[in-house]
């Protein structure tokens, strides 16, 4: 497999992953909006965390700052975080991105796989969306959901299970496991509390509906909602999807995999990432929740996202960049340059 | 939903349904469908029934259904604006043309002769010139055409073949006849959208292929994959076959990425190829791995920037030096650009007769050459009747059509002209046969060509039909896509009589 395409694989995958993480907490957060009956100060105070810049996030613009300074329009949040150009994260940035990877492999993932991805592009860019969003969040929320879903599935049901599927996984499972931590890592504070009181409560339900994991979490504990076995259950849980454990496993079996296929060039680094990420997992498998909380649930998760983006750094190194190259990011001039080149071939293609 | 047909201004609507036929004008033109007003050919008989019983509302629903199918497809090609890369679909008209066999027959015989004659011309101008020698062709003419590669010479192409695949533009004469335009030997495109045309009407309108028993067209791929592999340098036993791509801005990406798919084969581009010991190698995550044969969709002037431009960044360094040892194939070859230049196109009867002994199956239309002195004076006496074209250009870019043109025009191409004549051919300006389009709730006439795609192997094969080219805007002749033209599903009959 073409490293340029698998990078485009794995980072499509991941953007369609961190759509549905971001379209998630929007989703959960306005509905804390109506259960807790927020006045105008805690209504900022919930909308502005998701505000909280990641690794690589440029800085928020001026009117979003005010937004936070003001603790009001919840609106303007919500429409930065769903569908602003500007904002790398948003559900429309996401899914736009992954449709770019998409069209530059779409001979190499399934035709269903590309026309879902299209289609949801297309939705998405219709100019009236925001203002239908407000209008029926629910179905707006849901339908981006499905068809974020529905692309993941059909790369279990219609890729053969080989390296290109490995590296659909692992995009989806690295991310996954990054989107949970920090999801938690957002709540953490909340910990300091005594956590018995009825709004702590449904934050803490709030925090497994973010991550998709509310059902579960009652299948599986069939207790009331209790925040170390919230952290336990999104931390630790083995068996389900949405834990930063399970993720990391399948994102382990992804690597080795990739890893254990017949190399011509025997490429002792490899292992790296394999080794980096076995590490993390195999943490996971061992630590418990009360060791994790007693010695702090905020640096831990920090941890994990950190060692996450070495993992993601080993991958890129070893299997997307073969031989050093000039890398997929190109310079906004050199991209001009390719645009032109391209189009310009267009008038000879006859 | 962009790229509708374009839409004429819609006349008195009429209060009781009407057939969308009945008030067709043949306009003074060769129809595809009418012998005479109101008189469809035997083959369009069925067809033409169906279309004077539905409804507007049935022919806009299957439209749109249609364009959402070409839309969620992302069967798109990029428009040249600037950096702005915009995706348009090409416009689909409903109706397809049908070809009988008896016609099919004489234009596959025609197009066979000419990719022969066309090969043992390349290989006769890279080797011994004969026919430059025997004073067939004034050799300036051929050895100063912009398509021809010098560093070409002497070098010997797998099975003798270097145009893999031709797309041959057929228009009809005065007289019906097909003939042919121009020829395409470098990089043609537009298979795609004979597959997918196919595909889409099959989608939205299959009752109209229960009239008729048509020769599919879906085998493309797969010919032009056993072509590809019987090209591979006779040492490899299982060549490895890749498309090369100049990438997602280029207006066929969508085909590159189809044929690619279809054919399951790595889609690459420059970036991804590298040359290492004279051979050629792609960067894959299991590390190097070699590269037999190259579909290239790269003209010759990128390819490569060691040998050609140096600026180019969509070709692969060295990789003219790995052609010419035979240590990776090139489909098409370099250098059939001076088979398909538009001043040689004019001689091409001659070549057939020259090569093969015999005369042209397909005819060819009239061409001057102001490099003549006589076709000169003509040229410049008659501008404002002719077409002039660039011999370099395609896609309907550089051209001049006389009788549509405003004066500055014609003074302008007139300067060019007598600066350069060998830039330049000027043919009579064509009245191209038309065929009725959906324009609104009524059926139109609109130009037509013909593009069929054929592949030269160890053998000559030809796909049914073609990319049927349609001039959307009224009275308009252009039907390049860049130029807002659109297309039409091509159907090849298999028995005479529907």
């Amino acid at each position: 497999m073409l490293c340029r395409v698998a990078e485009d694989v794995l980072w499509m995958s991941r953007y369609v992953e961190r759509s549905l993480a971001v379209g998630r907490l929007i989703e959960v957060s306005q509905h804390l909006e109506f259960d807790e009956h927020d006045d105008p100060a805690t209504r900022a105070a919930r909308w502005a965390p998701l505000l909280a810049p990641r690794p690589n996030d440029g800085p928020l613009p001026s009117q979003l700052v005010d937004v936070a300074e003001e603790r009001a329009a919840a609106r303007t949040v919500r429409q930065w975080l769903a569908f602003h150009k500007d904002n790398p994260r948003s559900i429309v940035a996401c899914i736009d991105r992954a449709r770019t990877a998409a069209r530059q492999v779409r001979e190499r993932i399934s035709s269903e796989m590309w026309e879902s991805l299209n289609s949801l592009h297309l939705f998405l860019s219709n100019p009236a969306l925001p203002d239908v969003a407000e209008r029926n969040p629910h179905a707006f929320f849901q339908r981006v959901r499905n068809e974020a879903q529905l692309i993941q599935g059909l790369a279990d049901a219609t890729l053969a299970h080989d390296e290109c599927w490995h590296f659909v996984r692992l995009g989806t499972f690295l991310e996954r496991a990054d989107n949970v931590a920090h999801t938690l890592a957002l709540q953490a504070h909340l910990l300091r509390d005594d956590g018995r009181n009825e709004a702590d409560m449904v934050r803490w339900i709030s925090v497994l509906r973010s991550c998709g994991a509310a059902e579960g979490y009652a299948r599986y504990y069939s207790h009331r909602v209790e925040p170390a076995r919230v952290v336990e259950f999104l931390l630790l849980n083995p068996h389900f999807p949405q834990s930063v454990r399970f993720s990391l496993q399948q994102a382990w079996k992804s690597l080795r995999a990739l890893s254990a296929d017949d190399t011509p060039i025997p490429r002792h680094s490899a292992s790296a990432a394999t080794r980096a990420l076995g590490l993390l997992s195999a943490q996971l498998e061992h630590a418990t929740v009360d060791e994790i909380i007693e010695s702090g649930l905020h640096g831990y998760l920090n941890d994990v996202q950190r060692d996450l983006a070495r993992v993601t750094d080993h991958v890129t190194r070893i299997y997307l960049r073969d031989e050093p190259h000039e890398g997929r990011l190109v310079g906004v001039a050199r991209a001009i340059r390719l645009m032109a080149e391209q189009q310009q071939q267009a008038r000879r293609e006859s | 939903m962009s790229a509708q047909p374009a839409i004429e201004p819609m006349p008195l609507v009429p209060s009781v349904p009407r057939s969308a036929l009945e008030s067709y004008d043949l306009g003074g033109f060769w129809d595809e469908v009418f012998e005479h007003p109101g008189v469809p050919r035997p083959h369009y008989v069925a067809l033409s029934r169906r279309l004077a019983t539905l409804s507007p509302e049935e022919v806009e629903a299957r439209r749109r259904a249609a364009d959402v199918s070409f839309r969620v497809g992302g069967i798109t090609f990029a428009v040249n604006q600037g950096a702005e890369g915009v995706e348009k679909i090409m416009p689909f008209d409903l109706v397809p043309r049908v070809i009988v066999p008896e016609e099919w027959d004489r234009v596959s015989r025609g197009l066979e002769q000419r990719i022969r004659a066309l090969n043992l011309f390349l290989d006769d101008v890279y080797h011994g010139q004969r026919i430059l020698r025997a004073g067939v062709l004034p050799p300036e003419l051929v050895l100063g055409a912009r398509g021809y590669r010098r560093e070409l010479r002497g070098v010997d192409v797998p099975l003798g073949v270097y145009t893999h695949v031709m797309g041959s533009d057929l228009v009809r004469d005065a007289s019906g006849e097909l003939c042919v335009l121009e020829d395409n030997l470098r990089t043609p495109s537009g298979v795609s959208y004979v597959l997918e045309n196919r595909r889409v009407l099959e989608r939205v309108w299959p009752q109209i292929f229960h009239d008729y028993d048509v020769r599919p067209v879906e085998g493309y791929p797969q010919d032009l994959l056993e072509v590809l592999q019987a090209i591979a340098p006779p040492t490899v036993e299982e060549p490895v076959v890749v498309v090369l791509t100049p990438g997602v801005y280029n207006s066929a990406y969508f085909e590159h990425c189809a044929l690619a798919k279809a054919m399951g084969v790595e889609l690459v581009q420059g970036s991804d190829l590298f040359v290492d010991d004279g051979a050629v190698f792609m960067r894959t995550t299991q590390g190097r791995r070699r590269v037999d044969v190259i579909y290239r969709r790269i003209d010759d002037d990128f390819l490569d920037p060691l040998a050609f431009r140096s600026d180019s960044m969509l070709g692969v360094p060295g990789l003219l030096a790995c052609y010419r040892l035979g240590r990776v194939s090139l489909a098409n070859s370099i250098g059939t650009g001076v088979a398909d230049d538009k001043a040689v196109y004019a001689l091409v009867p001659e070549i057939i007769r020259y090569y093969l002994s015999e005369e042209p199956i397909l005819g060819n239309v009239p061409t001057y050459l102001p490099v003549r002195r006589d076709d000169l004076r003509y040229v410049l006496a008659h501008l404002d009747e002719l077409v002039v074209k660039s011999v370099n250009e395609s896609g309907g870019y550089g051209m001049m059509i006389g009788p549509h043109a405003s004066r500055a025009e014609i003074a302008e191409f007139r300067a060019r002209i007598v600066a350069d004549p060998r830039n330049y051919v000027a043919q009579p300006t064509l009245a191209l046969s038309r065929h009725p389009c959906w324009v609104d709730d009524h059926l139109e006439g609109r130009h037509v060509d013909l593009r069929p795609f054929v592949l030269f192997g160890r053998e000559v094969r030809i796909t049914p039909g073609g990319l049927t080219r349609v001039a959307l805007r009224s009275g308009s002749l252009v039907v390049n896509s860049s130029q807002g033209g659109g297309g039409k599903d091509t159907w090849v009959l298999a028995r005479p009589e529907a």
